[in-house]
């Protein structure tokens, strides 16, 4: 099955994103396909590479970008969220003349047309919010 | 207004920093500055998007803007291949750049 | 493609968080992608529909002018719930926006026909 997952929950309140991560690897272990993640509302202000985590807490994050990396995983960040949430890519931190670009690199910014793509080329959206 | 004065109002994608400054004259400025003309069917769309800013806060996309010029102007100019023919950007985005107003979200 | 119906869900009172406008967004961007949208207002999300708020005090957006536009985007299937309504005292008359009020059981049936169902 193709799936793709909107994640809308804040990284500092809640289990969600840590749920999301669980049932991505589950899902991919059992050969389904990971279309898309779309990282939207709250969720997004985390994807910031000026975030320091305490060395005794897990970097979800970090765990995203370790996926991504194993299986190919095409990990979306809503612009829009990002942007009035100070998380920008150099091309935002130019276009907005921002100091600093700070987007971890590997999560892409792009418009909710990704996700009204991975509605329509996915067999199942699964949210998780708060 | 020269070159300089008129880029100083505009964002890095040419859209109008202030939306209260735009007047009539701005917009035929800045279609100069793009050397591209704006005929009466051009303002057309141009008072559209704006009434449609003015009634619901948001820059309208394709098919909002195809549906708003129906009903002013009628089936024949409430058509996307009309509005292409006119502009020769996205036609929600040029309008809407003209029109002084924040770039229309979700634009194809 | 296959064709997908999209339901997407209100459940927040006006001005709380940022959820009511980023569900209205989700709504305007797949309008542009030609996915049919229809919305169900539950519980305090009712709220925000009623006419005349003036949103100028709180120094916020009113996302009551995105309501009213939504029919120019060809959105036009709005469900809330007939309780909600009774438990407001307000009818579809109080509302900026046509909507259809329905039972519980009828959501039931409702929220079955949709291939993606949104609820944030």
């Amino acid at each position: 099955m193709i799936i793709s997952l909107l994640i809308y929950a804040s990284q500092n309140s809640g289990q969600a994103e840590q749920t999301a991560l669980r049932f991505t690897r589950s899902a991919l272990a059992q050969g389904h396909k990971i279309h898309r993640v779309f990282f939207y509302g709250e969720t997004v202000s985390g994807i910031s590479s000026l975030k320091v985590i305490p060395r005794d807490e897990i970097d979800i994050t970090g765990q995203w970008l370790d996926l991504a990396e194993s299986d190919d995983l095409d990990l979306v960040v809503c612009i829009a969220a990002a942007v009035r949430r100070g998380v920008l890519d150099q091309q935002e931190c130019d276009r907005h003349n921002r100091v600093a670009a700070n987007l971890v690199a590997g999560f892409n910014l792009s418009g909710l047309g990704q996700l009204a793509d991975a509605i329509l080329s996915s067999d199942r959206l699964l949210t998780f919010g708060n | 207004m020269n070159r300089d004065k008129l880029l100083s109002l505009l964002d890095n994608e040419g859209y109008l920093l202030d939306l209260s400054s735009w007047t009539k004259s701005l917009a035929a400025e800045l279609a100069e500055l793009d050397n591209f003309e704006l005929t009466d069917q051009h303002w057309e769309v141009i008072e559209t998007v704006r009434a449609f800013y003015l009634a619901y806060e948001i820059s309208p996309s394709m098919r909002p803007l195809v549906k708003a010029m129906a009903i002013k102007y009628g089936p024949d100019k409430g058509k996307s291949i009309y509005l292409m023919k006119l502009f020769s950007d996205s036609p929600p985005k040029q309008a809407a750049r003209y029109a002084g107003l924040p770039k229309p979200l979700n634009c194809l | 493609m296959a064709d997908k119906k999209l339901l997407l869900i209100f459940r927040n009172p006006p001005f709380s968080d940022s959820s009511n406008k980023d569900t209205l967004d989700i709504a305007l961007a797949c309008s542009a992608f030609d996915i049919p949208v229809s919305l169900l207002f539950l519980h305090d999300a009712v709220l925000q529909l009623i006419k005349g708020q003036q949103s100028q005090a709180l120094q916020q957006k009113n996302l009551i002018n995105t309501f009213k536009a939504l029919a120019m985007y060809d959105i036009d299937q709005l469900f809330l719930l007939e309780s909600d309504l009774r438990r407001f005292a307000l009818s579809t008359a109080d509302l900026t926006v046509n909507c259809q009020a329905i039972s519980e059981s009828e959501m039931a049936t409702l929220i079955r026909q949709f291939d993606t169902v949104i609820n944030l």
